[in-house]
């Protein structure tokens, strides 16, 4: 087959660059309704998987009703059709085996649905039906607000959960559509009419875009989706096009949140870049060399973990985003190491910036990422549901092709250029979960560190 | 004792099986000659692969005073070889030698009844002076880094009660590279910076077992179920006894259980079968065959029913409360294993199944409630597990009243066909999803492989969980879901002290 061929043929010779690759291409539809699909068969097993990304977002809950867009997302799910009540939804869904999932991530909601072949029919309706006719059931909606609120109390016993939940407000504010956090208020005080509010601002079939990939003929499927998912109608004033919130950007700040545990969770970071930046390939590799490559391997691995008893765990991530993501480093440690660990973070950093990278290691990275990205294509549905995600960020169809080109030619100068340039140690935030002996300590170390209970 | 139908029958039979037989009839089995299994199967359009090797030791062989040890040594297999992580291997020996002088001081030591704290911090300290030493000879984290180089993936490892398994995913390309890689550093790992692993393993104890409020539960219940099992202890090991190690015991330990015919491998992905088979006999086929039997680590466990009324443990914590009810019994491949799968099944697999529509969507008493049919391991008789977290504000008897009329039902009332039918269409069909990428695939097949000793348990488990009936159904819960085979754990919500 010609794309085994061309695979083989990238990955037997080193020196062949990756993005060389041709990939099977998904066949693309657009529904009447406007729904865009993406399309590859796969006689591998007798199953069939469904992506769909649409903007029912976190980013887009109003303000004070942080959880509004998960708990429509849920309520999709749980909250029955205009045919079956929620225990009837799931006593089909029992039958079948078949799973359906509705998650509200923060830049985008995503359904997912999976099943045998034979059962493929009858669950894309029933997921057309979530879609176009919810239901909403009240009981279903206390269900769900309930879960949420013993999930919020289960999240706050895990340190690093906290650190991703509490970080985005100090570098964006508290306001800001893209720090906003879940709380018990927040979740109290929503109702069925800001689920549903949500649902006809925010579902939109024109807005869809959906993935397929399994054991089925492609003409057959899309004739099925057409009948099924393809009903799905809303009448709508306002444009498809989205309007998104800007994040903000909030001075830095730093905070102490006590947890009587007897490892300390610490994030050091400040705002990132957006997708649009063409930098973002050179910055990718310098975050990768700084902390991105793995605790033990990368700049912060290799220094903090080194001697006894500093931190075990160390890594750094850098967002880059719709809007400006955000730069952290983040390191778990015996807590008497915690103050330790804050500075050697700090030295790292500074000391990676003034020597720059080298091209041994340049090229390492490089090459972890790149060969990395194959796996990307392990399977057709991984490929389609690429495809869906690119879609919806505005990326080229080819952008996996395309990031792996970009990532070769990055050269040392261009990375020494952008550490300079998109890090900055001197306007860090910084957050820390530990005990409540670190407090003193950390007040000497970072005047004007406030603290709050998680 | 189910009938292990063969492989084409099941084919024949076409609509008997299951959504993955098309790919497990590609499966080819290879035995080299000093005892290793390995299961190859091509798999895949993409030119990668993934590895699995697993070794039929876990926290269940250590010796009593010795816990945590398979653990530790599966730390040894990231620090290198005397080819991989060293940049001199002959003058690192030397003081690997010297520092294991003073490890065996340190650990004798910490095992008197009364160790002197002085002498303790005088030996840690010599410790640390010679690690410091020891730096120059090391490259660090070298294996980890060559392998990222090449493309790899998942590179990890973990350490049960029953097994020790390493894996990671490659470009085709490598394939070569892993097997000359992994055949020497699982099987002749050198054991650099003991001690020092010795200590993050302590790090990590106390941040998932005490830290950890659902983790020192979980441990608190099996220490209480399993007073006669290796069961009862955790992997990672007792802190007495990680203290006391030595680099000398973990390396008998290892040549005792570190053997090729206690050891599977798995390759899927994208390779050629030739080249491979040829490439496995000059790597891992050159392990030398073993010249002792099998050893027998753990003495005759009684099986279960057990009459052991009142095993109960209470734990409180400022955390989410929880409730588990565990009861015992046997591994697989007894009948009984496969009716517990059924049963947790009917219980709770969705939103649908008994427990889950009762207690959380109808009455609305809990949040969520889970099941496992195998815990904490499979090599020994083992627990089914119910574990529920209830709604704030209701009480965990409650709950656990509610668990018991479910529980009685079972003994009492035969299942209905259509709920037994869709219970058994669930668990055969569920497996396919274990098949669709490749490193699934290698761990599934090489698991049962190692646990079950044939990996085609998996072929004809379709059929045994077809045979399963309402009456064995009822049969097995009279038998083994009683009070006195029974075990309770309680995470209070309070302001709680830690051990």
């Amino acid at each position: 087959m010609r794309l085994t061929v061309l695979l083989w043929f990238c990955v037997l010779l080193p020196a062949c660059t990756c993005s060389d690759l041709k990939l099977p291409e998904p066949d693309v539809y657009v529904l009447g309704n406007g729904i865009k699909v993406f399309v590859l068969e796969d006689r591998t097993l007798p199953t069939f998987r469904l992506v769909g990304y649409f903007p029912g977002a976190a980013v887009w809950d109003e303000s004070g009703k942080a959880g509004q867009a998960w708990l429509t997302a849920t309520l999709i799910r749980t909250g029955g059709t205009g045919e079956l009540t929620p225990t009837e939804v799931d006593t089909v869904l029992g039958r079948t085996g078949a799973v359906i999932e509705v998650t509200a991530n923060q830049e985008e909601a995503v359904l997912g649905l999976r099943c045998l072949k034979e059962d493929r029919v009858e669950m894309v309706r029933l997921a057309a039906a979530m879609f176009s006719t919810p239901r909403f059931d009240p009981k279903a909606l206390e269900l769900a607000r309930r879960q949420a609120l013993v999930g919020l109390m289960t999240l706050k016993e895990e340190p690093l959960q906290l650190l991703d939940r509490h970080f985005p407000e100090l570098i964006y504010g508290a306001e800001s559509a893209w720090a906003r956090i879940v709380t018990e208020a927040s979740l109290l005080i929503l109702s069925q009419e800001d689920i549903v509010s949500f649902y006809q601002h925010h579902y939109r079939p024109d807005q869809m875009i959906l993935g397929v990939s399994g054991d089925f003929n492609k003409e057959e499927l899309i004739q099925e989706l057409e009948a099924s998912l393809g009903g799905w109608t809303v009448n709508v004033n306002e444009s498809a096009e989205l309007q998104w919130p800007a994040a903000g950007e909030h001075e830095t700040q730093a905070l102490f949140m006590p947890k009587a545990v007897e490892q300390a969770s610490i994030r050091l970071g400040h705002i990132g870049i957006t997708r649009e930046n063409p930098d973002k390939y050179a910055v990718l590799l310098a975050n990768f060399v700084l902390g991105g490559s793995g605790a033990l391997t990368s700049q912060l691995g290799k220094t903090i973990r080194s001697s006894q008893g500093q931190a075990y765990s160390v890594w750094s991530q850098y967002g880059i985003e719709r809007v400006p993501g955000i730069f952290a480093m983040s390191a778990q440690t015996e807590a008497s190491q915690t103050l330790a660990v804050i500075q050697s973070m700090q030295e790292v950093l500074k000391r990676l910036m003034t020597d720059g990278v080298s091209e041994e290691e340049l090229n390492e990275a490089r090459q972890s990422i790149v060969r990395a990205l194959l796996f990307e294509y392990e399977t057709r549905y991984g490929i389609v549901a690429d495809w869906v995600k690119f879609e919806f960020r505005g990326y080229p169809r080819n952008y996996l092709q395309l990031f792996m080109k970009k990532i070769e030619e990055v050269d040392v100068a261009t990375v020494n250029k952008v550490l300079k340039k998109y890090f900055q140690p001197d306007k860090l935030s910084l957050l820390v979960v530990g005990p409540e002996a670190l407090w003193q300590p950390l007040t000497k170390l970072w005047p004007g560190i406030t603290r709050r209970n998680p | 004792m189910r009938i292990l139908l063969p492989l084409l029958l099941l084919l024949v039979l076409g609509s008997c099986g299951q959504p993955s037989d098309r790919m497990l009839a590609d499966v080819e089995p290879l035995r080299l000659p000093n005892g290793m299994t390995f299961l190859l199967l091509q798999h895949g359009e993409t030119p990668i692969f993934s590895g699995y090797v697993r070794v039929r030791v876990g926290g269940m062989d250590e010796p009593s005073g010795q816990t945590g040890l398979a653990h530790v040594i599966e730390h040894m297999a990231f620090k290198g070889t005397k080819r991989w992580g060293t940049n001199n291997w002959e003058a690192e020996q030397k003081l690997l030698a010297t520092i294991e002088v003073v490890g065996q001081k340190l650990a004798a030591e910490y095992a008197k009844p009364a160790p002197v704290e002085a002498t303790l911090q005088q030996l840690k300290e010599e410790l640390r002076a010679l690690y410091e030493q020891h730096k120059i000879y090391l490259k660090r984290e070298e294996i980890t880094r060559e392998i990222q180089r090449r493309g790899g993936l998942n590179f990890n490892a973990t350490t049960s009660q029953d097994l020790t398994s390493y894996f990671v995913s490659l470009p085709s390309s490598e394939l070569q590279f892993w097997a000359e890689l992994e055949s020497e550093r699982i099987f002749q790992p050198i054991f650099r910076e003991f001690y020092l692993e010795r200590d993050v393993v302590l790090e990590e104890r106390r941040s998932r077992l005490i830290d950890n409020p659902f983790g020192a539960l979980y441990t608190e219940l099996m220490r209480a179920a399993f007073p006669n099992s290796p069961y009862g202890i955790p992997t990672i090991g007792e802190e007495r006894d990680l203290l006391t190690l030595t680099r000398t015991k973990a390396e008998e330990f290892f040549q005792k259980h570190y053997r090729p015919d206690q050891a599977v491998g798995a390759i899927v992905g994208r390779f050629s079968k030739r080249k491979l088979k040829k490439l496995l006999s000059q790597t891992f086929g050159q392990i030398p065959k073993p010249e002792t039997a099998v050893p027998q680590t753990v003495q005759q466990i009684s099986a279960p029913p057990y009459e052991r009324e009142g095993c109960r443990v209470d734990l409180v914590r400022p955390a989410q409360e929880r409730l588990m009810v565990v009861y015992h019994k046997p591994a697989l491949p007894d009948p009984a294993d496969y009716v517990f799968d059924v049963i947790s099944t009917l219980l709770t697999a969705d939103r649908s199944t008994r427990l889950y529509r009762d207690l959380v969507v109808e009455k609305g008493l809990a949040v969520s409630v889970d099941s496992y049919a195998a815990s904490p391991g499979s090599r020994l008789p083992n627990l089914f597990m119910i574990m529920v977290v209830p709604r704030p504000g209701v009480p965990l008897n409650r709950l656990l009243e509610e668990i018991e009329v479910h529980i009685a039902r079972l003994t009492t009332r035969l299942v209905s066909d259509e709920e037994l039918r869709n219970a058994q269409k669930q668990l055969i069909d569920h497996q396919v999803w274990q098949f669709e990428q490749n490193d699934k695939i290698a761990a599934e097949l090489s698991y049962f492989q190692a646990i079950a000793g044939d990996w085609r348990y998996i072929v004809q488990y379709p059929e045994a969980i077809r045979l399963v009936s309402a009456r064995e159904i009822q049969q097995t819960a009279l038998r083994y879901l009683t009070p006195g085979n029974r075990c309770l754990a309680f995470l209070h919500f309070g302001a709680g002290e830690k051990e």
